[in-house]
C-alpha cells in the first residue's frame, strides 16, 4: 500500500547492515556484537537431527543449567528457540569451560540451512547489560555442585568490549592454582577451565576442553 | 497465615518453531513474555503474501525483506509495522528483532521484542499517508507494558478511534483517505485469509 512513498535508494543506505544474516554482514557477529538493546552472535554450524556441530570444536549439543533442584541437561535441537533466564548458571560442553552466569537473558536458536547441503545458523542473542549488571564466570564441583570459584565482570559498567579479556582473566585465575579446582566439600579435583576461543588453549585448557 | 511454598525459578524456556525436520502446521504461537524478552512465532504457507518489515524514515517507507533467510533489527523509537500482520504503525521503547526463515512450503517468522532491563513500556500507535507520507494520526500510551500485550490488546483504543470516521483517517496534507486499520491478526489456520496490506 505504501509504494508511492517507498524509499528509492538501496536499503543499505537507509539502514546499513540491515540483514544480520547477509554474507557481507555475518562476520561482524562471529563473536558477539552489541547492537541497540541486545548483543548478537551468529555462527555457521552443522545443525541437524543429531544436534549442533561446530566446524572446529566438534559436537556442542549438550547444554547444562543449574537450579535449586540441581543439574538440568538439555540439548540444542533444530528449530528450537531456547531462552536461558538471567541468573541461571549454564555451561555448553566443549564450548566454554566455566559456568556462565549472566544478569541478562540469553536466547539460542539453531536453524538448519535452507537446504540439507547448507550450513545452518546458530543464532545467539542476549540483552545488553546496564549499569550494575554483570557477567560471572563460575566453577561448581562436578560431583557435589558446590561453588568453588567465581570471577565477576561488571559488564554494564565496564563495557562489553572487556568481556573476552575478563573471560581470559577468569580462566587464568581459576587454573592458576589447583586448589581452586579441589572441592572444599567433597575433595574432588575438577577438570581445568577453558575459554570460548579454542585457538589459544594451553595444554591444561585443552585437557579441560576434552574433559567437559 | 499458611506458609506459602517458594516457587522454583524458571531456569529456561523454549519455543518450538517446527519439529526437528522442519515440519509444522501453519498458524502462529501467541506472544510469550518471560524475563527480558518476548517471542512471537508465525508459520505461514509460502503461497501467502510475505510478511515484510516496514519502517518510516523521514516520511518515507523502507520495506525490509528478501527471499530466504534474514534477520533485521527495528531500533526502539522507529515507527514500524509488519505487512499483513497488523494495520498500524507501532513505536516502542523496546527493540524488535525480526527473523524470516523461508523453507520448502512454509515460512517461519520470529519476532523478539526487548532486551534491556528497566524499560518503561512506552508505546505509540500512528498512521501515515500512503500518498505523501504525512502523519495522519498518533496516540501515545506511556507505561503501557510489554510489546506483545500492547500489540494484541493495548493498541485497540487507538484503532477504534482511528476507524470511527473517515475524517479521522484523512491526510491533513493531501486529503487521501487511509483505509480502516486492523488489529494484530496472526494466521490462524492454513485456509485462513490474511489482511491485504
Amino acid at each position: 500500500m505504501f509504494e508511492a512513498i517507498r524509499v528509492s535508494e538501496p536499503l543499505e543506505r537507509v539502514a546499513e547492515d540491515w540483514d544480520f544474516l547477509a554474507e557481507r554482514v555475518l562476520p561482524h557477529f562471529s563473536t558477539f556484537k552489541p547492537v541497540g538493546q541486545n548483543i548478537y552472535g551468529i555462527r555457521r554450524r552443522h545443525i541437524g537431527p543429531v544436534g549442533v556441530t561446530d566446524l572446529k570444536k566438534g559436537a556442542i549439543t549438550a547444554h547444562y543449567e543449574m537450579g535449586p533442584s540441581g543439574l538440568v541437561h538439555w540439548e540444542h535441537k533444530p528449530f528450537q528457540l531456547h531462552v536461558t533466564s538471567a541468573g541461571t548458571p549454564h555451561h555448553v560442553s566443549h564450548n566454554f569451560g566455566y559456568w556462565h552466569i549472566n544478569d541478562m537473558d540469553e536466547m539460542y536458536l539453531p536453524m538448519p540451512g535452507a537446504t540439507p547441503d547448507e550450513l545452518g545458523y546458530f543464532i545467539l542473542l542476549m540483552g545488553a547489560p546496564r549499569a550494575g549488571e554483570c557477567d560471572r564466570f563460575a566453577w561448581y564441583c562436578e560431583q557435589c555442585l558446590t561453588l568453588m570459584h567465581e570471577f565477576v565482570y561488571r559488564t554494564g559498567d565496564d563495557g562489553f568490549n572487556g568481556f573476552w579479556k575478563a573471560e581470559r582473566a577468569a580462566v587464568n585465575e581459576y587454573n592458576s592454582d589447583s586448589a581452586h579446582r579441589r572441592c572444599p566439600e567433597c575433595g574432588t579435583l575438577n577438570p581445568p577451565g577453558y575459554c570460548w576461543q579454542f585457538n589459544k588453549d594451553s595444554a591444561l585448557e585443552r585437557e579441560g576442553r576434552t574433559a567437559w | 497465615m499458611a506458609a506459602q511454598g517458594i516457587p522454583e525459578p524458571i531456569l529456561s524456556w523454549t519455543v518450538q518453531l517446527a519439529d526437528e525436520t522442519g515440519r509444522a502446521e501453519p498458524g502462529a504461537e501467541p506472544w510469550r513474555a518471560v524475563g527480558q524478552h518476548e517471542v512471537w512465532v508465525g508459520r505461514y504457507p509460502v503461497a501467502l503474501p510475505t510478511l515484510r518489515v516496514q519502517e518510516m524514515h523521514s516520511n518515507r517507507c523502507a520495506e525490509f525483506g528478501k527471499p530466504g533467510y534474514y534477520m533485521h533489527r527495528v531500533p526502539a523509537g522507529t515507527p514500524y509495522r509488519i505487512s499483513h500482520l497488523f494495520g498500524f504503525w507501532h513505536i516502542a521503547d523496546a527493540d524488535l528483532t525480526w527473523l524470516q526463515f523461508e523453507r520448502s512450503g512454509l515460512t517461519l517468522y520470529v519476532a523478539l521484542a526487548g532486551g534491556s532491563t528497566g524499560l518503561a513500556g512506552d508505546h505509540a500507535v500512528a498512521w501515515y499517508c500512503a500518498q505523501c507520507g504525512a502523519e495522519i494520526s498518533r496516540q501515545a500510551f506511556p507505561r503501557a507494558g510489554r510489546s506483545g500485550r500492547f500489540l494484541t490488546h493495548g493498541s485497540q483504543p487507538a484503532l477504534d478511534a482511528f476507524n470511527a470516521s473517515a475524517d479521522q483517517r484523512r491526510c491533513p496534507a493531501c486529503g487521501w483517505e487511509h483505509p480502516p486499520a486492523y488489529p494484530f491478526s496472526p494466521l490462524e489456520t492454513a485456509e485462513a485469509a490474511i489482511p491485504p496490506w
